[in-house]
């Protein structure tokens, strides 16, 4: 009896032990990766060496390509792809389970703020709207994507693409801060006016007759929308129109990209969209760059 | 007929003492000058007045000092005559329709200022939004606007590099 007692006591002891010592985080590959971006080329042959031939032309080639890219934009791929890494563990896990945290353990600490914020996001969205989206493409890129989306978008464009944004985004005028405050309730009037006060107004701007003419189809278009629907425009309206000139440009290069999607796709994000909460805005380099790997 | 005739007959119409022959005179003199019996009508009236009231002692003395009173004294009274009733009113009335009238118009202008910019911003972000549709602009456009803030939160587009994934994951 003793010895049975003896055994238990020895048993709780170690498996006290065993939980009071953290996991190791984790190194993902992309991290390694990172590091032999930046070695010397015996460095890198040396930390490929027990690759197979395949395994290292491939990675080889991929360290050319990374090699060739701005600073901003390898850093943008390859921080999207590590906390890609990081979170899925965790998505595969419910909120306040020892597996949800066992599976953070093995983030590195200096990750953390971005990894809890992006899982957070992730359990708002509920069980249902998971399991529909746990494979959007999509909704991983939103998750995984660097805070300043923005500010990405732009990174992300040639200079020719820019400047054709850059001219589109011109062609609406800059209001002041009082006027975007009362733009919505000038535009409701607006649309509350009838076809003939309208016409007046669209008089007082002598537009040129081609932009006159899609004036007035896209007013009529506005007409027949349901008033819900048309407030729901006018309130959009609103914060399009007093958008920066770099909100502007990123708005249009996803205007693209939208148009381009799928219906499926688009009523996917659409409902992550109503879950999800914006995100405040974030002081730039919110992704800190990870320290050296051991034994650099 | 000579002028003392002349006094002395109007002596006697005065006095009511004509004769025959001094009415038939008075007939004649009337016809020949008519402004003669008004003169008469206006002395009978002077004489019928009722007596002047009296006057006070220093009444000279204050008509001239009156008369000597500096002239801008009067020209002050003439402006301040303004601030008095029922002038002041005018005034006020007058001053307060100019103020409504410049108000409303000053409003009203205000009002289409705005209305064309928002009109201009308008259109701006309709051709900005959808430049070579012109055919399905107006749709494209609503439709936009209806999916605004799923549009503006899309994530970045970076693409996921699963060849790096692949190539990192074998040996």
């Amino acid at each position: 009896m003793k010895l049975f007692a003896a055994i238990l006591l020895t048993l709780s002891a170690l498996s006290a032990l065993a939980a009071d010592t953290e996991m190791p985080p984790m190194p993902t590959p992309i991290a390694e990766f990172r590091t032999w971006l930046t070695n010397s080329p015996a460095d890198r042959k040396m930390a490929l060496a027990r690759r197979s031939e395949t395994a290292r032309k491939a990675i080889e080639a991929k360290l050319e390509e990374y090699s060739g890219l701005t600073e901003a934009e390898r850093e943008r791929r390859l921080g999207a792809l590590e906390l890609r890494w990081y979170l899925r563990p965790l998505m595969q896990t419910a909120p306040g389970t020892p597996q949800r945290a066992e599976a953070l353990q093995r983030v590195p600490v200096y990750w953390h703020p971005i990894v809890k914020e992006r899982i957070s996001e992730w359990d708002k969205m509920g069980a249902a709207l998971q399991k529909e989206v746990l494979d959007h493409e999509l909704t991983m890129q939103f998750l995984s994507s660097a805070p300043q989306a923005q500010q990405a978008v732009l990174q992300a464009m040639n200079p020719a693409e820019r400047d054709s944004f850059e001219k589109r985004a011109k062609q609406w005028k800059i209001l002041s801060a009082t006027e975007r405050a009362s733009i919505d309730n000038r535009l409701g009037r607006f649309f509350s006016m009838d076809a003939e006060r309208q016409e007046r107004a669209l008089n007082g701007n002598n537009f040129p007759a081609e932009e006159r003419q899609e004036m007035e189809k896209t007013l009529k278009a506005f007409r027949e929308l349901p008033i819900d629907q048309r407030q729901e425009c006018i309130e959009s309206f609103g914060k399009f129109a007093s958008m920066s000139r770099e909100e502007r440009i990123a708005f249009l290069k996803n205007v693209e990209r939208w148009q381009a999607m799928t219906p499926e796709d688009r009523d996917k994000w659409r409902k992550v969209v109503k879950k999800v909460p914006d995100r405040p805005p974030l002081p730039q380099g919110f992704i800190p760059n990870p320290p050296p790997m051991p034994g650099q | 007929m000579k002028n003392p005739d002349i006094e002395e007959l109007i002596d006697k119409v005065m006095a009511g003492r004509l004769t025959a022959e001094e009415e038939r005179r008075w007939a004649a003199l009337v016809l020949q000058q008519p402004d003669l019996e008004e003169n008469m009508a206006l002395g009978e009236a002077l004489r019928n007045l009722s007596p002047p009231p009296e006057v006070s002692s220093n009444f000279t003395s204050r008509v001239l000092e009156e008369l000597n009173r500096p002239a801008r004294t009067d020209r002050a009274d003439g402006w301040l005559e303004w601030l008095r009733w029922p002038g002041f009113a005018r005034l006020t009335g007058a001053a307060a329709v100019l103020a409504v009238g410049f108000i409303v118009l000053q409003n009203q202008h205000q009002r289409r200022e705005q209305m064309d910019k928002t009109v201009r911003t308008f259109a701006g972000v309709v051709s900005a939004v959808a430049p070579n549709q012109p055919s399905a602009q107006p749709e494209a456009v609503v439709a936009v606007l209806k999916d605004f803030e799923a549009i503006r939160r899309l994530p970045d587009s970076a693409p996921v590099d699963y060849g790096l994934l692949a190539a990192l994951g074998s040996n």
